[in-house]
């Protein structure tokens, strides 16, 4: 164990007191405060609304229908809003997106309505502005592009759907035909509709149906975690297989990636391959599917590898899908396999995303033209190329030589600080337009709240240049008139209740016009290259939640890392070079060099680098955040890998990692074979030694991954050494069941935690002491042949160990079942903590709450107690929503019904993984899981009678294809 | 410690000056005032509700318009500028309280406010410990009322002691009643 030296302990100590005297000057007023204790609580002001909102009832919370959207795609969300104060984002159940779920990044949304570094004033040249000033110049810069049908006038916009946004561009070319509109994100689908067009000879996007696959084969495609993916289709997927339970055949899940993904880390198909090797082993499948030749030389791994993918390819329910990563080649091979494979499973619309070029290509084309200086005017709307482009670009440089520039967005970034006017946009949470989801269903986005600061629409900002100025309600109105004529109202009055405008677009059935090209050749290794993988962070993406708190300590699914990138490199290559997790390499491409952490991770191409964007920035909490930066070495003509080289440096990081926190040191991960799920025996667990990884690298030490049958665990059932108190009789016993064979280790579920239940963030520093307060962990646990995941709430054990060493009783049983935690009466001694087996209690060191900006403050659930210092806490299972639940339920002198109660966890699980309930309700869901015959306990040896429980993952047998 | 307990601390009897001298006797004895036609979500909601100034000059923008005494109301009002009203009912922020809930299970207002409706200035009439939680939550039969009873001050039972027990099982209100910790603290 390290121990703290002096030092570190009087720095946590801020403020003028040291620790020595204020624990004098406590013993001395110790002895007042037993006469004085505490004052009265002082005067409240209630301050009421000077007309209050008709349908407002304080203490209610509102929903709303709105949507977020990522690279152009809606997902539509609810909003709670308490008393006019957005606090929590959730799925929305009728948007064909995700069904009411919601992912970590949708949720961890709302932080960024919050965000510290919001920009608050309206700057010219870095000096404060007016609105009218700013309007003035705008106008004017128009008037003159006017002059010349729009030359020279350049608008720059993140990808969009928005069919109100789109028309409002279609109406500017007529004046200004020669305005150039370029929507530009780093990583889009642009190589999937790319790809459509050559084989299909129109620009379409696909539509995958998972509930009715049965094979499905990714190639660089992480359907589960990319939120390019609607989360409908992991919700989809575990759903049939859920559904599918106990039949000869599950839908098998083919991935073929050169760096884990959760969709690969989920499948035991799974081939492990160079980047640069996937066109070729995708030619090869279809070679071999059509006409059974093979073409290329590959090894006899991946032979084994396609020959069982041909093996379960047959009918109309298969699914290939290329990632966004993979090259074009790739998706017209999926495109077209799927013409005749994937008939039932893949629909195709046509597509209301950018077409014609790559949104790489189409900002290579803006920087040229901004350095030979043929911009007049650039205006742009949220996108912040400055960071998110290839360095190369020298996209800084550029702007400063266009005439005027224009950058308006909610947040401060690099690309606002080098333009010549900054002005606020409004948040998408406070202003209206609407997006097309997936499968072109268009999305209403409504606002929760007036602008916090003044931010400006780009649909109010478009119509200045027209004839009439609107705001965005107004853009929005006229241009769904004008589509919905007979019943707008009734239209317009549904999608302000349901957040759909309307339905999705008729599919079309294209033909395939597909041609092999000729033998594709992978290219051949250079003598001391390496390949460099770019990849989005899994939880900052291209750096967008960059300043997100939340995003930034939510561990990451595969890493486990906290608040910084690294570069993974399989750990072969570790083994090989000797690498410690943390030592720093240097990587050198012909583009530059970065100097990153390096972090071995099982299952990661063998001679392959992945770095990952999003880090590194220049603004925002770049003083918390570390990292760096990707795009600097990123190459615009190989935007997905490129080759390098490595120097080791002597140089040692420590890493934010969470992989070694609250270690628990038992088997606590079950599988069990398809074929056996009848038996309940025949539960098996994984080697404890292989099943928790202290330091991944050391995973491949461990080729000894035996599974051991669970009856040699000779403990005595329902023995426990607590005392046998029993529960009082109680109408409803809450519990929780948490299918590890659906989690795919998203981790939205914490981030759900966090945002319902007012949890601090503890910041990097915090994560290095093992300070994180996540009240749900996922646990991952891996070795080179397998990987499980694993979420960790409060057991809620029916014999609680927590609750015998508490010696001020602050945490005690309910009679529902519940291991309940009361804050005020807690004096912090931490015993419950060291007592828990499953360790899932987290303490309050700091008053981190309290630290918090007037602003972040409106986030807080008001159902919730905002905890203090020297507080311990844990899951209540969302105790606020079964009290709500009670109240609607006694007021009307009914039971609770089954599904009443949704924890937050279990509310946006994408794959449904969690269920909750009465477990004295023999109908119940939750009753029902714990009945299944994969149904485990955690350590069940302690005898704690925990009332979380799991079920085992299904593996595939042993011989079994 | 000990001194929590004391009126001193808990505020119990002490006057808090108001920004207008708002009397409730007045308004519910003088006027006939119900006490939902200013605390509206009392039966839906936790919160009880508080009137904006919208209330009080929907009355008095026809009535006593001129007083001086309305003044503050008339200048919210006229500036858009909500009134600041003092709380003088107040459970710290770890007590998750719900009205709706007790108003539906047949606890009056007066046993928790007193008779708000004699008073001119109100004043808190209970000390809002927890103990004054846990005296009604062990022996509900002694406060139940009849829902139709609930804002009536003045009702009072013949015999509370069978009429409770009676009530206890119309309104199925927990017997032997539960008072476990996560009810009101989360």
């Amino acid at each position: 164990m390290k121990t703290e030296s002096l030092d570190s302990i009087n720095n946590e100590w801020s403020g003028s007191v040291s620790r020595r005297s204020f624990l004098e000057m406590t013993a001395k007023f110790l002895a007042l405060a037993g006469i004085s204790g505490c004052t009265r609580l002082p005067i409240e002001k209630i301050v009421p609304y000077v007309n209050a909102p008709e349908d407002m009832v304080p203490g209610i919370p509102k929903f709303y229908a709105t949507a977020y959207t990522h690279g152009g795609l809606a997902h539509g969300i609810l909003v709670e809003s308490h008393m006019g104060r957005p606090t929590k984002i959730e799925g929305n159940p009728l948007h064909p997106s995700n069904l009411g779920t919601a992912t970590a990044q949708q949720q961890a949304y709302i932080l960024s309505l919050y965000d510290q570094f919001r920009s608050a004033d309206i700057t010219q040249n870095n000096k404060k502005s007016s609105w009218e000033k700013c309007k003035e110049q705008l106008t004017q810069s128009v008037i003159r592009a006017k002059e010349k049908q729009g030359q020279g006038l350049y608008i720059l916009t993140e990808l969009t759907s928005s069919p109100t946004l789109q028309d409002q561009f279609f109406q500017l070319k007529k004046t200004l035909p020669k305005m150039k509109w370029i929507q530009y994100e780093p990583i889009s689908h642009f190589n999937s509709i790319n790809a459509s067009k050559n084989v299909f000879g129109k620009a379409l996007q696909p539509i995958y149906s998972f509930d009715e696959a049965t094979t499905v084969v990714c190639f660089d495609a992480d359907i589960f975690n990319s939120p390019l993916y609607p989360a409908r289709y992991a919700h989809d997927f575990m759903s049939k297989r859920r559904s599918d339970e106990g039949k000869q055949n599950l839908t098998s899940l083919f991935v073929i990636e050169p760096t884990p993904s959760l969709t690969g880390t989920w499948t035991s198909d799974r081939l492990n391959i160079a980047a640069k090797e996937i066109p070729t082993i995708c030619q090869e499948l279809l070679h071999r599917l059509q006409k059974n030749t093979e073409v290329n030389n590959l090894n006899a791994d991946t032979k084994t590898f396609l020959q069982k993918i041909i093996s379960q390819c047959e009918g109309d329910r298969c699914l290939f899908i290329a990632g966004e990563n993979a090259p074009v080649v790739v998706h017209e091979i999926c495109h077209h396999l799927n013409s005749i494979y994937g008939k039932k499973t893949v629909n195709y619309i046509e597509a209301f995303l950018p077409a014609e070029r790559s949104p790489l290509e189409e900002l290579k084309k803006l920087s040229q033209d901004l350095q030979s200086g043929q911009v007049e005017t650039l205006i742009t709307f949220g996108a912040n190329p400055v960071y998110n482009s290839p360095t190369e670009l020298q996209f800084a440089s550029a702007i400063a030589k266009a005439k005027k520039s224009f950058h308006f967005s909610f947040c401060q970034d690099e690309t606002a600080n080098v333009s010549e006017w900054r002005v606020p946009l409004a948040h998408p949470l406070e202003s209206w337009s609407d997006a097309r989801a997936f499968d072109g269903t268009v999305t209403l986005i409504q606002p929760l709240i007036e602008p916090l600061f003044d931010g400006k629409s780009i649909h109010n900002i478009l119509s200045l240049f027209s004839d009439q100025e609107l705001s965005d309600y107004q853009c929005l109105q006229k241009y769904w008139k004008s589509k919905l004529s007979d019943d707008f109202e009734k239209v317009w009055n549904k999608a302000l209740s349901e957040g759909i405008i309307s339905s999705k677009p008729n599919t079309v059935s294209p033909k395939s016009n597909f041609k092999t090209s000729g033998n594709l050749s992978t290219p051949s290794n250079v003598a001391g290259e390496i390949e460099i993988i770019f990849r989005p962070d899994e939880t900052i993406w291209d750096g967008r939640f960059f300043n997100n708190p939340w995003l930034q300590e939510l561990p990451k699914p595969l890493t486990k890392l906290t608040w910084e990138n690294v570069a993974i490199v399989s750990s072969q290559f570790a083994k090989k070079e000797k690498l410690k997790n943390g030592q720093m390499i240097v990587i050198k491409t012909n583009k530059g060099t970065i100097k990153a952490p390096v972090f071995a991770l099982p299952r990661q191409a063998t001679n392959s680098i992945t770095v990952a964007f999003g880090y590194g920035r220049k603004s925002g909490l770049d003083n918390k955040a570390q990292g760096y930066n990707a795009y600097s070495i990123w190459d615009a003509d190989s935007p997905f890998y490129t080759t390098g080289t490595v120097t080791i440096l002597d140089e040692l990081r420590e890493l934010p990692c969470t992989q070694t926190h609250h270690e628990i040191d038992k088997d606590i991960v079950k599988t069990i074979t398809k074929e056996k799920i009848p038996h309940t025996s025949s539960i098996k667990t994984p080697n404890p030694s292989s099943a928790l990884m202290s330091d991944p690298i050391s995973a491949d030490n461990s080729t000894n991954n035996e599974i051991l049958d669970s009856k040699k665990n000779n403990y005595k059932k329902n023995a426990s050494l607590f005392p046998n108190n029993p529960l009082p009789e109680a109408e409803e016993a809450w519990a929780m069941t948490i299918d590890l064979d659906s989690c795919t280790g998203c981790s939205a579920c914490v981030v759900a935690c966090q945002s319902e239940n007012n949890i601090p963030v503890v910041g990097r520093d915090g994560v290095l002491q093992k300070r994180e307060m996540h009240w749900i962990r996922v646990d991952h646990y891996f070795s080179e042949a397998e990987s499980y995941f694993q979420p960790i709430p409060c057991m809620h054990c029916e014999k609680a160990p927590c609750e015998l060493v508490c010696p001020v009783g602050a945490t005690v049983h309910s009679d529902d079942g519940l291991n309940q935690m009361v804050y005020n009466r807690c004096i912090g001694t931490r015993y419950c903590s060291n007592n828990c087996p499953y360790k899932v209690r987290r303490f309050n060191f700091f008053s981190l709450n309290s630290d918090d900006s007037e602003l972040l403050r409106l986030q807080k659930n008001p159902q919730v107690s905002v905890r203090s210092r020297g507080i311990m806490e844990k899951c209540t299972y969302c105790v606020q929503r079964i009290q709500a639940a009670r109240i609607s339920a006694k007021k009307e002198n009914r039971s609770i019904a089954d599904g009443e109660i949704q924890t937050a966890c279990q509310a946006t699980c994408p794959t449904k993984a969690i269920t909750f309930g009465n477990k004295n309700d023999l109908q119940a869901t939750v009753t029902k899981m714990r009945n299944n015959p994969r149904s485990y306990v955690l350590l069940e040896e302690l005898g704690t009678v925990p009332r979380t429980t799991y079920l085992a993952k299904i593996k595939k047998g042993p011989g079994h294809a | 410690m000990v001194y929590r307990h004391f009126p001193m601390a808990t505020g119990e009897g002490s006057l808090i000056n108001q920004p207008i001298a708002f009397s409730h006797q007045h308004h519910v004895q003088g006027a006939g005032l119900d006490c939902r036609y200013c605390h509206t979500s009392v039966e839906k909601s936790s919160s009880a509700g508080f009137p904006d100034t919208g209330t009080c000059y929907g009355c008095h923008s026809q009535i006593w318009n001129k007083a001086p005494i309305l003044e503050p109301v008339r200048k919210s009002a006229k500036e858009n500028k909500p009134l600041q009203w003092f709380r003088v009912h107040r459970i710290p922020d770890y007590v998750f309280f719900d009205h709706s809930i007790h108003i539906s299970k047949g606890i009056g207002c007066v046993s928790c406010h007193g008779a708000i409706s004699t008073m001119k200035v109100v004043v808190q009439k209970r000390s809002f410990l927890m103990r004054d939680c846990l005296g009604c939550h062990q022996n509900p039969e002694k406060f139940v009322r009849p829902v139709s009873q609930i804002f009536n001050e003045n009702w009072t039972a013949q015999d509370q002691n069978t009429l409770g027990k009676e009530l206890i099982k119309k309104y199925h209100i927990n017997a032997p009643p539960k008072t476990n910790c996560n009810a009101c603290h989360r």
